[in-house]
């Protein structure tokens, strides 16, 4: 086989190393035993800790507002 | 070199692109222009779930949304690369396959395991475009597409308009003590300790970890970073460091809370103070109960709006004193104003615009749930996505192993990290403590 051609097999076999690293992060993830306590609470309760849609605008800013209603009624 | 033929900047600088571009956005929301942006759904065992709305009022699939959004998005940033000298016909075919990749990334993050562990967009679009790059190689027509600074700076702009300063107005003292001493103090101790104790050799690494320790993890690192012109593996390694410390505060904090008996709120104000990323707070202050979520939430929304500030503060810093020639004399305003990197202008123009002209004109309804929650919000993340697939498609590993400089950076997170914990522990016990003010009555 050609150095090209070993080259090339190699780059295939990186990518294919580093596909089968992220599945089996995944499937350890998605179907793996979960430890208990916050991410068990998280899967419980449908919390999302992954805030790619910043909170702010989403669920948060209810808590956000309902907090702010009662930080300012608190004598300071 | 520019011969004679005296080009607007105001058209052919990649940073008033995005100033303009994220501002056509806002004012195409603000006129209900466009509606909303779609975002992919939560799924479970079924990644096609992603696509399907499956109960609230938008029901049916996202794909023919996504499509026009890809579509439109790609159309607009094909107008930008044409006039900035770049090719159109080769940036499009290369957005889309990084559009995809964006929506790989995402629609990993979306799944219910993957948030519950706070795996966020993040580290899905890094590691699929590292992946690439460190291994088959990014082809030279895909490399068209990964305009990483374009898609950060437009995002920047959108994200302006999401740090609502009238929110502070109506806000109690015990969280701004908490989110607003601590922060500055923070940021110095950890600039100071890289340049002057650890002599880290990048300035920009140091204030984008600083920035990202103490701020809110990836959207203040990407801001600071942008303002400081980090290098890209930078960013990537203080994003990392990051996220990873996210996912660990986030398990552990809660329970040493419980297990020293702490005060549930001075608890949830530690936790919004210390945690990078707002989701992960909220996870770790609903462990600790309802009311406990609620505080962690505000002081980390307190101190997400120091992002404007932060960011603004360094453009001006590295303007002024970090990139200017150490010999010369000190440089003039205009100086400063010709290196200051314009999207910052625009980053700050709409966070004003919204929280002092559009928040009172339309109302809080409008704006949050309207304008940013529906359009603006979403459309900033998918901006982010693809600026993360772009960074990851342009770095190597090499690279970024040596930006660690023998673990200096990862040293410099865990101290800074450390004195956080420490300095926002005292801060949260004198402001929700009943010390420096009165007890919340929850």
């Amino acid at each position: 086989m050609s150095r090209a051609g070993r080259r090339g097999g190699r780059k295939v076999a990186h990518l294919l190393e580093g596909m089968l690293l992220i599945t089996l992060l995944f499937l350890a993830l998605a179907f793996g035993s979960v430890p208990g306590g916050v991410v068990e609470q998280n899967l419980d309760h449908g919390i999302d800790a992954t805030p790619f849609f910043y909170s702010e605008a989403e669920g948060v800013a209810q808590a956000g507002h309902e907090m702010r209603a009662v930080l300012a009624s608190q004598p300071q | 070199m520019n011969q004679g033929t005296s080009k607007s900047p105001l058209l052919h600088s990649e940073d008033w692109w995005a100033v303009w571009i994220g501002f056509a956005a806002l004012l195409a929301a603000t006129t209900g222009l466009i509606q909303t942006v779609p975002k992919l759904h939560r799924w479970t065992s079924n990644p096609l779930d992603m696509f399907q709305a499956t109960g609230g009022a938008d029901q049916g699939t996202i794909l023919l949304p996504l499509l026009f959004t890809a579509l439109l998005l790609g159309l607009v940033f094909a107008l930008a690369v044409r006039v900035l000298g770049g090719r159109a016909g080769q940036f499009l075919p290369a957005f889309a396959v990084i559009f995809l990749l964006s929506v790989i990334s995402y629609g990993l993050s979306r799944q219910v395991q993957v948030q519950a562990y706070g795996l966020e967009y993040a580290v899905w679009a890094l590691a699929f475009g590292l992946l690439i790059s460190n291994t088959v190689g990014v082809p030279e027509w895909l490399k068209a597409g990964a305009r990483s600074e374009l898609y950060i700076k437009t995002g920047l702009v959108l994200l302006g308009a999401e740090i609502l300063f009238g929110h502070i107005l109506d806000i109690g003292g015990p969280g701004l003590f908490v989110a607003w001493f601590v922060t500055p103090v923070v940021i110095l101790f950890i600039y100071n300790l890289g340049v002057r104790y650890l002599k880290i050799g990048s300035k920009p690494l140091i204030i984008t970890i600083a920035a990202a320790t103490s701020v809110c993890g990836v959207s203040a690192a990407i801001a600071t970073a942008a303002a400081s012109r980090a290098k890209k593996e930078e960013l990537t390694l203080a994003v990392g460091l990051s996220l990873i410390f996210t996912v660990l505060m986030m398990i552990i904090m809660p329970y040493a809370i419980r297990a020293v008996g702490m005060d549930t709120l001075v608890g949830a104000a530690w936790i919004g103070g210390t945690i990078d990323s707002t989701g992960a707070v909220i996870a770790a202050g609903a462990f600790l109960g309802q009311e406990a979520e609620k505080v962690a939430a505000v002081v980390k929304m307190i101190q997400n709006i120091l992002i404007g500030v932060v960011a603004f503060a360094v453009a001006v810093y590295w303007c002024a004193r970090v990139d200017r020639d150490p010999c010369a004399a000190k440089p003039s305003a205009k100086e400063i104003w010709i290196r200051f990197p314009k999207f910052i202008v625009g980053f700050v123009a709409a966070s004003l615009l919204f929280s002092f002209v559009l928040m009172p004109l339309l109302g809080s309804e409008t704006v949050e749930n309207g304008i940013l929650k529906q359009m603006s919000v979403p459309l900033r993340g998918w901006l982010f996505c693809m600026a993360f697939v772009s960074i990851g498609l342009e770095s190597n590993f090499r690279d970024m192993a040596s930006q660690m400089s023998g673990g200096k950076p990862f040293l410099l997170y865990v101290v800074g990290q450390s004195f956080n914990l420490i300095l926002t522990l005292l801060a949260a016990y004198l402001a929700f403590g009943g010390i420096l003010f009165a007890r919340l009555n929850l």
